[in-house]
């Protein structure tokens, strides 16, 4: 099926609005990000509600989510993280080791 | 700053709220007066010529623009660089488990000011319109 024409009327007229993720919304970046991300690996383990949680404590500056303001149902997701880094020689290692399984 | 997760819902792509949840990242790196941003692009639309090609070339088609890729294409139009690739930096069967390293440099940073541990948080309430989607043999005007 065609994603645009899915798209409803109402979501092309209603506004986003960029929030700072909070507990109402947590069990819904679990669902947008399962997603996104599908993985053969269970990954609902371990990106749960405490997952972004976690975030909101550590660095909330980094966090945001977009919501639609007509469904209130998040529709976008950013989380940032504080690291050290020469941006001449980045140096990334895998997901997981930079976050530590998030 | 370390990019490290990013999405939005299929049903919204291709209307800017990508955009948006990036900018609202820049503003606060730019407030900490950290010196960039490095990130894990996983340049997922590999899947659909992933026979024909390996990642490197793919990633340089992207980067030339011959190929428009959901992710990497929409990083490099914020001002990202592919600086290298990363084999196994996440299991996502659609790069092979590849990410390109990217990285945004803070045009703003100045090394004399001091790197800030926190800023204030202000209510972060954007809004912005969608623009509309895009629509065969009409441009899309922008309303954001």
């Amino acid at each position: 099926m065609n994603a645009r024409q899915a798209t409803p009327q109402t979501a092309q007229e209603a506004p986003i609005v960029i929030l700072r993720p909070s507990e109402k919304y947590f069990e819904q970046m679990c669902q947008l990000d399962a997603k996104c991300y599908p993985l053969e690996e269970d990954k609902t383990q371990w990106i749960t509600p405490d997952y972004y949680r976690s975030q909101m404590i550590h660095f909330p500056e980094g966090q945001f989510i977009a919501v639609d303001t007509a469904t209130d149902q998040v529709v976008g997701l950013t989380q940032s993280m504080r690291v050290d880094f020469d941006p001449e020689q980045p140096l990334l290692e895998s997901w997981y080791q930079t976050t530590n399984y998030g | 700053m370390y990019g490290v997760d990013s999405a939005v819902d299929p049903d919204y792509r291709g209307r800017g709220v990508g955009s948006i949840l990036m900018d609202a990242r820049f503003a606060v790196l730019k407030k900490l007066n950290l010196r960039g941003m490095v990130a894990g692009s996983l340049f997922i639309d590999y899947a659909k010529v992933s026979g024909q090609m390996t990642p490197e070339q793919y990633v340089q088609e992207v980067i030339e623009g011959k190929r428009f890729d959901t992710n990497l294409t929409k990083q490099l139009h914020k001002g990202f660089r592919v600086h290298n690739l990363i084999p196994n930096y996440i299991e996502e069967p659609r790069t092979h488990n590849f990410a390109a390293a990217i990285v945004w440099h803070n045009p703003d940073f100045n090394p004399a000011r001091p790197i800030l541990r926190t800023v204030e948080l202000p209510p972060a309430r954007l809004a912005m319109r969608l623009r509309p989607a895009a629509q065969p043999g009409r441009h899309a005007a922008v309303s954001a």
